[in-house]
Formats: structure tokens, sequence, C-alpha cells
């Protein structure tokens, strides 16, 4: 032990103060960065030596400068960013929704209907005024405009999802690439020693980006002992070392464009998120939006059906020369529910009434829709064959599969009652509406153009108001294809399960937003840089630095007194 | 939105989480003045159905019931309009026939002289002419008084005839849920111009056939669906008929079935359904609803005993006719024989109906209603029968034979046996005295009376004649009976050979009415103003063929007014008294349907109270549902401000404060 050595522990002293003072200057100039992990110096007591009996200390080392972190929290915050990312893209989607529905306003479906079936009782009213049978006509096309627009609106919600899904790649590979290089400088710096964090930028860069990743998709974190970090999602690794996987979006087949997947590019395989923005994605076009459009189109079907049941039994002011139907037949030979798609029809039979004006006769006839499920069924073949029978008819299968019934001469008219089978709805002859779901539903062009062929009467061609009174309640009427439900009840019931689900999910957001604030108090708290604390460290190693410059004085004053001996 | 709830976290604190916790704070205070000032501008709790999904669905609920409501109060307005216009004609039409009633209150009452008689035929053709003004009055699209065909003019004045052009079609408006009010009065209910017509007193009882809805049997009750149950007492299988809508459906579903090993067969009989063992071996078989079901009683095929005798015989399932029911069917498969057709009378004309080419009951009703005549053929309510009924006023209207006897199969004849005495000559019956009432003079020039007091029926008369004590002598007795196809009563007798004792020629036989009454005249043997009637030869026969004693007619004021103008034109006093007579009914019936008018007036009225209050009702509670709490809003939005500011001031003095201020 000298006072030399003395000297030599006191500058030790010095300078881990004054990188203690470093440490403490770099953390207050980064008090406001986000992200940023505050860092403290870690000192150690130098190595003592035995001299005698005695063993002296050799004064203070630092160790290293260390990060203020808990890998465990900044996972756990990880995970709910995931969840919460996947949460406010739903949300994002619904509020979409609930704007597109725009309901409790003025031009919502709900008071569409309200003003078809209005403008059906006004009809009703002045069976007589075809003004307000145009009027009524152009109701229902608003009403069908309605529903198409928001077909279109939620479409567009499931197709913006999509093509989000698609750009998404390019972000993820950034940041996977990113973060492989910066394990790769980590390595280097730190050599593979993870008892202190020297590479402490470096890791906050990486915090900051595995953070982001995780808004994306759900990672799994895991900091190997060389320091480099393994991103794991859905079990395939993304990250390992300084080596990333590449991801790419694929079309995996659904409608028009097709549903875009992100797979790994090295695997082929679907990349197996169930969290962030990607999930959140994925539950908007696959699930919320999806979902609703399945309602609508639903509500849709059975609006058309219901509407078309009760029209396909009226007669408008005169009687008709031609109805065409819908193109859906597809094999005239089969018995008529296998003809074609979405033809679902009943055991039962219409009524045909053909007016001759050339003699003023009126004839009724019975056509039979037998559908027992069996081979003797009827066919379209066999409708066709009936009504060919009635003089003064013609009726036929065009290419595209229509139904057509036309009269033989310009003096007959024809008109349908009492159809108990449903099939004149279901082939689309004598109907309101045409179209198979919300997005193909529209009046029928004949009508818009001819609204006296709107079909008010149900006494013949022009006598009565009665069939338009059923038009105007058919919203009201119970049908067991509903359930029991009337298509307004199921309408509604969409509305209250959707704006159910939407609050759920807010309810959902709202609590993970929650939880996530109380995992960031905590990082923040523990990680976060406070300047009371700083400022304390500060005087601290100020005030060790002085007395170690004391220290040296002393000693210095010391070594003077001996010089001056000599 | 953004919770107002931010975790205190009780270890160490940064400045980072003091500064994420002061714009939390921040943003949470202004997201809350923001939501209540949104509240504030718009009056509303909540802006999205998803803030408050369970008061939303009610919302919407209220709005919808109240664009119901506020549509059922158009409709009523537009019923009142129409109701309105139709009581001020109706009103008119009531002065006019006032006036009417006193013009023929004093043709009958007084002699009135020839220009009198002029002057009064006169003012009631202008009646008339007026009224079918009223009748043809429009409002808006409409011909007020047509019924369904609102375009077409309902009455038109044809030479001395009134014809009716419309239906009887009742236009409805929604009044309310599930009630209804019709916003037309029909011709028919306020002026009559449709005769109660003639229904077939024979039952058509239309033949099974395979292609009968179910729904049209048991009188168009129908059959209940739901399933049967066919058993041989060990074994059964269950049929399901809920789909079921035909006959056809039926036998084929019980052919389906096989009770032990055995196939079953269903066939029609000509009423009922006729079930057996496809072998035709003895067995037992039951036939059962299914449950607490109904169907196989309704089908008629229900056995109540444990051995029921084979084939199974069902009861008459008793479908009603409809348009495409065939000729055929009728009488239990029996057919009509159509030969000859009838003929419809209306007036002076004769409009012959021939169902010779018909088919189907619709070729029938199409026949009548093409024949000329002014009517309206149908099948009658109940659907056993046909119906046909003169849409003319101002004419007699019968139907008779035209060679056969069709009319009688269809039970469409209007004079028959079974014509009630009371009925005859537009429901007047016939005068009858004390003591005998007709007397009869023979060809031999003696006489016999009878009295008709006990007669009931035309058959009566006919039996009360035929068998007279008097009338008994083979070779002067007089016969009545109904003629083969006019309608009226003929009188027979042979013409003995000449000459009878005393040596005197034979005389054609006569009828008169005698002891004051005047059953000759009511029953149609003796013309008006005639006292007797005397036969002509015919063949070996004296012949004396009576006028159609019972005549329809379309009650209603134009039929009145062409009747009492005909009958003051005539001079026939006793015709004009009926016409004043049935000025009173036009009245009454004119009265009742303005009193309907009324009480439906009245409906309105009390639908549009009711009405407006429910509105008003539904609107509070959409209110209370959905609007803000001004007063609370305003007081929390002043609490809220004063605590974002003091938050503010806070915030920025503790994010001032460090140690370094201290150093």
């Amino acid at each position: 032990m000298s006072l030399f050595s003395s000297l030599q522990l006191s500058s030790n002293a010095l300078r881990v103060n004054q990188l203690g003072l470093q440490v403490v200057s770099n953390n207050i100039a980064n008090a406001n960065t986000p992200g940023y992990i505050r860092q403290e110096l870690i000192q150690a007591p130098g190595p003592g030596y035995r001299l005698g009996s005695t063993i002296v200390g050799t004064g203070v080392r630092s160790v290293g400068v260390q990060q203020r972190v808990d890998e465990f929290l900044l996972q756990s915050i990880r995970e709910v960013q995931s969840k919460i990312s996947q949460s406010e893209g739903l949300q994002e989607a619904n509020s979409q929704l609930e704007t597109a529905l725009s309901e409790l306003g003025e031009n919502d479906l709900s008071t569409s209907m309200s003003r078809f079936s209005n403008a059906m009782q006004d009809v009703a009213n002045q069976p007589g005024n075809i003004a307000i049978r145009s009027l009524a006509v152009q109701r229902g096309r608003e009403l069908s405009e309605g529903i198409r627009q928001l077909s279109n609106r939620v479409t567009s919600i499931a197709s913006n999802a999509n093509d989000e899904i698609k750009s998404m790649t390019g972000q993820i590979n950034r940041l996977t690439s990113s973060i492989a290089k910066i394990n790769q400088r980590i390595v280097e710096l730190e050599g593979g020693s993870s008892s202190t964090s020297d590479a402490v930028g470096l890791r906050d860069e990486r915090i900051q980006t595995l953070n982001e990743l995780s808004t994306y998709v759900d990672i799994q974190a895991v900091e190997q002992e060389s320091g480099a970090v393994t991103v794991i999602v859905g079990g395939d690794y993304l990250v390992a070392d300084g080596i990333s996987r590449e991801v790419y979006s694929v079309n995996a087949g659904g409608v028009g464009d097709g549903f875009a997947e992100i797979r790994i590019v090295d695997t082929d395989a679907k990349l197996g998120v169930t969290g962030g923005r990607l999930q959140g994605l994925y539950d908007v076009r696959d699930g919320a939006a999806s979902t609703f459009l399945n309602r609508l189109d639903d509500f849709s079907r059975n609006l058309i059906r219901q509407i078309n049941r009760v029209h396909s039994q009226g007669q408008g002011a005169n009687g008709l020369s031609e109805v065409i139907g819908d193109p859906l037949i597809s094999d005239s030979g089969l018995p008529i529910e296998q003809s074609g798609s979405g033809l679902d029809i009943d055991n039962g039979r219409f009524v045909i009434q053909v007016h001759d004006a050339s003699t003023n006769e009126t004839r009724s006839f019975d056509v039979l829709v037998r559908q027992q499920g069996q081979a003797s069924d009827t066919t379209i073949n066999d409708l066709v064959a009936q009504l060919n029978q009635i003089s003064g008819l013609q009726a036929s299968t065009t290419a595209d599969g229509r139904f057509q019934i036309r009269t033989a001469s310009p003096a007959i008219r024809f008109s349908f009652n009492q159809d108990t089978s449903g099939v004149l709805a279901a082939l689309g002859l004598n109907t309101f509406f045409t179209g198979q779901s919300s997005a193909s539903i529209a009046v029928r062009s004949d009508i818009l153009s001819d609204p006296s062929r709107l079909a008010i009467s149900l006494d013949g061609p022009g006598k009565g108001n009665a069939n338009a009174i059923a038009l105007a309640e058919a919203f009201d009427k119970a049908d067991e294809v509903l359930g029991g439900q009337t298509l307004r009840e199921s309408y509604e019931s969409m509305i209250a399960i959707t704006t159910q689900d939407i609050n759920s999910q807010q309810s959902i957001t709202d609590g993970l937003r929650n939880f996530y604030q109380t995992l960031e108090a905590k990082q923040l708290g523990l990680s976060g840089v406070s300047l009371d604390e700083e400022g304390i460290k500060m005087l601290l190693y100020q005030r060790a630095f002085q007395a170690s410059s004391r220290v040296i004085a002393t000693t210095n004053e010391l070594l003077d007194t001996l010089v001056n001996i000599i | 939105m953004i919770s107002s709830f931010y975790p205190v976290f009780a270890g160490r604190v940064s400045d980072t989480l003091v500064r994420n916790r002061s714009l939390f704070q921040v943003q949470s205070d202004q997201s809350t003045l923001l939501r209540l000032q949104t509240q504030l501008t718009t009056g509303h709790r909540f802006q999205n159905v998803s803030e408050a999904p369970t008061v939303a669905a009610r919302v919407m609920s209220l709005q919808r019931a109240q664009e119901f409501k506020e549509q059922t109060l158009t409709n009523l307005k537009s019923a009142q309009g129409y109701l309105n216009t139709s009581e001020s004609a109706l009103s008119n039409a009531q002065d006019i026939l006032d006036a009417v009633k006193s013009i023929s209150v004093e043709a009958a009452s007084n002699v009135i002289s020839e220009t009198d008689r002029k002057g009064f035929t006169f003012q009631i053709d202008a009646y008339l002419e007026r009224l079918v003004a009223l009748s043809n009055q429009r409002f808006q699209d409409r011909y007020l008084f047509t019924g369904g065909d609102v375009g077409q003019v309902p009455i038109e004045l044809r030479n001395s005839e009134v014809k009716f052009h419309g239906d009887d079609l009742e236009l409805l408006a929604i009044g309310d849920q599930n009630s209804y009010l019709a916003h037309n009065v029909t011709s028919q209910r306020a002026l009559g111009v449709i005769s109660t017509g003639v229904t077939g007193t024979v039952d058509l009882s239309p033949a099974l056939a395979p292609n009968i809805r179910l729904s049209d049997l048991n009188g168009g009750q129908g059959v209940s669906a739901g399933a049967i149950e066919l058993s041989n007492g060990t074994s059964s299988e269950v049929i399901d008929f809920a789909d079921a809508e035909s006959i056809q459906d039926v036998l084929d579903g019980i052919q389906s079935a096989t009770i032990g090993g055995r196939a079953i067969q269903a066939t029609l009989g000509t009423n009922g359904l006729i079930i057996n063992y496809a072998d035709g071996l003895p067995g037992t078989l039951r036939i059962s609803d299914s449950g607490s079901g109904r169907t196989a009683k309704d089908l008629g095929i229900a056995t109540n005993i444990a051995l029921p005798a084979l084939p199974i015989t069902g009861q008459d399932l008793n479908p009603v006719v409809r348009n495409t029911t065939l000729l055929s069917q009728l009488n239990n498969g029996a057919g009509l024989n159509v030969g000859g057709g009838f003929r419809i009378i209306q007036g002076q004309q004769s409009f012959q109906v021939d169902l010779s080419s018909a088919t189907t009951v619709d070729d029938a009703l199409i026949a009548i209603n093409r024949s000329g005549a002014s009517v309206i053929a149908d099948i009658a309510p109940g659907g056993r029968n046909l119906r046909i009924r003169s849409t003319e006023s101002g004419s007699d209207f019968s139907i008779a034979e035209n060679g056969g006897n069709l009319a009688a199969q269809l039970g469409l004849r209007t004079f028959h046996g079974q014509t009630l005495v009371a009925d005859l000559n537009h429901g007047l019956g016939l005068e009858l005295s004390v003591g005998p009432d007709l007397t009869f003079t023979r060809s031999d020039g003696t006489e016999f009376s009878v009295d008709l007091n006990s007669a009931v029926t035309i058959q009566d008369v006919i039996n009360l004649v035929n068998n007279s004590p008097d009338n008994q002598d083979p070779n002067l007795r007089i016969t009545i009976a109904e003629q083969a196809s006019n309608n009226g009563l003929t009188l027979v007798a042979t013409i003995p050979p000449t000459p009878l004792p005393p040596a005197l020629p034979p005389t054609p036989i006569s009828v008169r009415s005698s002891g004051g009454s005047s059953a000759a005249h009511g029953l149609g043997l003796v013309p008006t103003g005639s006292t007797s009637s005397n036969a002509v030869s015919v063949g070996g026969n004296y012949v004396l063929n009576g006028r159609d004693p019972n005549p329809h007619e379309t009650l209603g004021i134009f039929n009145t007014l062409i009747r009492l103008r005909n009958a003051i034109e005539n001079s026939d006093l006793a015709a004009t008294t009926r016409a004043s007579e049935l000025l009173d009914q036009d009245l009454e019936r004119l009265s009742l349907a303005r009193g309907d008018l009324g009480i439906r007036q009245q409906r309105i009225d009390a639908l549009n109270i009711s009405g407006e209050e429910t509105l008003t009702q539904l609107k509070s509670q959409e209110s209370d549902a959905r609007d803000v709490d001004i007063a609370g809003v305003i007081s929390e939005l002043t609490a809220r401000q004063a605590a974002y500011e003091a938050n503010l001031s806070l915030l920025s003095q503790n994010i001032r404060r460090t140690i370094f201020d201290f150093i």
C-alpha cells in the first residue's frame, strides 16, 4: 500500500463517478424519448489484496451500464398490445359498419321499410291514382337501393381489410429484418455476455421494433444467451439470431379478388397469428363483415320471398300479356325445387285466370305444383305442359333459364291468384323484387317502367286494393321461415345482435386498454427516467467525485511533504 | 372512447409515467367534454346504436310504431275525405227521395189529372237523372259508388232501365294494427243496384276427384293438417299429411303405407275415400288420428271400432264447387242434362243460356254472364250452389226453362212448386178472402170453387185445386200445374165430345177470383184489369196459361223511381202504392247507409284522437329513452370544465417542479 496506490484508487473513483455522471446525463437527455429505458451504472468494489495480515481494497470499478427493464413485463405488454391492435382493427370496421347502418336516423333501412309500407297504404287509400302507385314503386326502389348500398359498404369494409392484409407483408418483413440486423449488432457488441446490456441504444431500438411488430402480429420474443432475440409467431420463428424469414400474401380463394392470407416464404405455411392487427383484419374480413353480410343476405332473401309471395298473387291495373321469371332454371326435367338454386316451394297449386277481351270471357285454371319429395313431383316441364294446355297461353323456358308465359293473341290477358305453392314467387313470375341477395335485390324493371303492374288487387285486374293492404302488412306478418318473427322483427334482431357485438367489442377493447395502461404504468415506473432520481444521483456522483478529488489533493500534500523532507 | 380509469401504480414513479398520466387525464377530460357537448348539440343521449344497444332497440321499435301511427292518421284523413264526399252525395240523394216520396203519396192518394200525371213523370225523370249523376259522382281518383273498380262508371241510364256496371267490393284502409275500415260506400249498400238474386236451391254436390283441394272439403272447412295412424292391432304406421294439399296427396300417402307387410290401397268413392288392403283379403285395419289431431276425422276415415268392416268407406267429404269444377262432377258425378239450357227474362226481353258446350262451372258462369242479360252469375257463398243476380233496375227478372229442365236441376228456376205463396207478386202474396178464393168454370158451364187459405206453397195451390172433391169428374176435370217452360201456372181440361147433356156445346174453361179474393190475379191466371180468363183450345184440350206471378227485381232507388214513374204514367194505383212503399225501404236503406257512414266517421274521429294520443305517448317514450336531460348535462359539463381546468393547473405546476429547482 502506497500513496501512489491511493492516488490510483482515487483516479479510478474519479473515472467511475464521471461515468456515473455520463449515465445520469444520458438518462436526463432521454427523459422524454419515447421507448427509452433508463440506464444505471453498475459499480463494484475493486478486488482487495493482502498486505501482511490486512486485506486492502483497491477502490471502485465500473462493471457496466445496465438497462432497467423487466423482460416479462415487456412481453406481457406486447401480448396485450397485439390484442389491442386486433381489437382496434375490429372496432374501426365496426364503426364503419355502424355508420353504414345509420340506424336511429332518417335514412336507415328500417325507415325505408316503413316508407314502402306506408306508400302501399297510400295506394290502398287511392287505388285509382297512378302517381301514387309510381311513388310506391319508387319507395320499393329506395328500399332495395338502401339494402344494396349497405351490402356494398360492408363488402368494401371486407375488401379494404383484405387490401390492408396484402400490404402488411411489407411492414412485417421490414420489422423482422430490422430485428435480425439489431440482433447481429448486439451480439457483436456484447460479445455474448448477457449480464450487462452494453448495447443499450440498440436494445432500446430492438424493444421499440418488437413493440411495433407486436401491433401487427402477436409475437413471442425470447432473448437468447447471446443477447439475440428469437421472434416466434404461432409456433414458427420469424427471427432467429441474425436471420429473418420473409412473409408474403397469397390469394386463398373466396370471391372476387380472392381472400388474401399471409404465409411464410420458406414453408408456404399460413402465418399462425391469433392477435395483432393482422388477426383483427382477418376477423373483420372473415368474421364481422362476413357475418353481417350473411345476416343481411338472409334478411334480403326473406324480404324478397315475403314481398314476392304476396305480390305474385295479386293483380295490377290490367291483366298481363307476358311474364318472364328470373334466370334460375338449370334443369327443366327435375322437380322444381331441384331444377335451380334458391327455388323454395311448397306442395300446392296456383290459379291462373285468362281473360279474352274479344269475347269478354274470363276463365280460371288450376295449375298443380306437387312437391312431395317423390319422383312424380312437378317439374318445370310439367308446369310448361300444364300451362300450354290452357287455350291462349304459351309457356316455355328461355335459353338462360327463365320461365316465361305469353299470350297467344293481344286480346288475351292473364293474372294469377291463390298460389299456395309459392312457385310464382320462387320463379320470379309477377314478382316485385328480383335478385337473390343483398347485393342483387332490385325492383323488377317491368314494374319500374310500368307502375300499373304493381299488383294491388286480389279480386281481378283493377278491382279493389286488398293486395296493397297485404303488401303494406307483409313486413309485420309472422313467418315460419323466420321462426315466427316478422320481417321487421328479424331486421331489428339483426341490428340488435350486430350492435350488441359492437358494444361487446368496445367493452373488450376498453378492458384491454385498461390492462395495457396498468402494465404500461408498471413498465414506465420501472424503466422511465425520474429527473428527481437522476438529480440525486448526479449530486451523489458529484460529491463522490469531489471527495475523490480531495483524497487526491490530500495524497498529493502528503507526497509533497515527503518530497520536501528530502 | 377513452376510459376515465387510469391505474394507480404504487411503485417507482418516473417522469415518463407522470407525463403519460397527465396526457391521459387531459384526453379523458376532453373526451368527456366532447361527449357532453355532442349530447347538448344533438339533444340525444347516444349517437350510435352500439352505445346503448338495448335502449336503441327500444327507440327503433318506438320509431317504427310512430311511423306506422303517422301513416294511419294519413289513412284516416284520406278516408274521411272520401266518406265526407260520399255522405254529401247521399244526403242529396235523400233529399231527392224525400221529394219523390211526396209525389208518390200525392199520386197514390188523390185522383190526379192528366196534366198532374205528366208533371209527376217529368219530375221523376228529372230526379232519376239527378240520382244517376249523383251515383256517378267522382272524387279524386275514383267514382265514389262504383266499388272496387274505381275507374268504372257505375250507373248507366239506358232507355227505361238503369244498369249497374260496378261491384260491391269494399276498399279498406288500415286504421290501426289489425283494424281496418272501408273508405268507400258501394252503390249496392246505399242505393240498391243488385238484386238479391236467385241462389240455386239444389245442392250441386260435386263428386270427389283427385285434384280437389283439401281446403275445399267439408263444405270449405277443409282438413286439419296432421298425421293419421294405420294399424292392424299389432303393427302400425303413421302418415304425415302436414304438406298434403289435394285428395291425390292423401291417396298417395295412404298407398305408401304397409301394415304387417301388406300394402294399402286407397281409392275414391263418389263422395268419400275407400281404404282396404291391396290384396283384398280379410284382416284388421284401423285408422285413427295421430296424437290429438283430427285429420283422419276430417277425412271421414277414422274408425272407432276394433274390427272395422273392410273396405273402410269414408264419409261424404262435401267438396265445395269451384270455377274449375267439371259440370260432369256435379250431382255426385251424375252431371247435368244441359239440353235446352234455360232462359233469363228481364223486362220484355228473354235471353237464352246454352250450356251445351260448357265443360266447367267457369264455362257455365261465362255462358250465363254473356247471355246478354244484365246479370252477375257466380258461385253462391258456401260453395254449394250457383247464384244469378240482376244488375238492371226497373224491370222484372226471372229464370225459366227453355224446353228442358236445366234451371230446375240447378235449382235456379224462379217459379216452382216450392215457391211460397207469400212471396208472389214481389212479396205481396195473395189477397185471400174468407171462404172460396178461386172459381173455375168447367167446359159444361158448371162451376166449382177452391179455398186457398191453407196453401203455403204453389204446390199446395196445385194440390187444393186438383184434389178438390168438386173437381174429380174425369170428363170435366180442370187440372192445374206448373208450365213446362215458362214460369206460371197452366189450367188444362179435356175438350169433351159434343154434345154434352143437356145437349149444349162445350165452352172454354175459365177462372176468376171469388168472394173478394184476388187469388186468380195473384196467381197470374187473370190479367190485371180483367175479371176472368178463358182458356183457348189447343189440340184436344182447353188450355189457360197464366203469367209469371213470381218475378224478381232489383230493389233499390232506381227500380223504385222507374216503377213509380211507370205506375203514375199507367194510372196504376196499386203499383203506385207499392212503389211508395218501396220508397220507404229505399229511404231506410239510405238512412242505414248514412248511419253506417256516420258510424265510420265517428270511428275515424275516435281513431284520430286515440292515434294522436298514442303518437304523443310514443314520442314521449322515445324522448325518455333517447333524449338527454339538458339540465343534467349542463351541470355535468360545468363540473367537468372546472375539474378540467383544475387538472390542467395542477399538472402544469407538478410537471414544472423537480429537484433541480432546489439545487
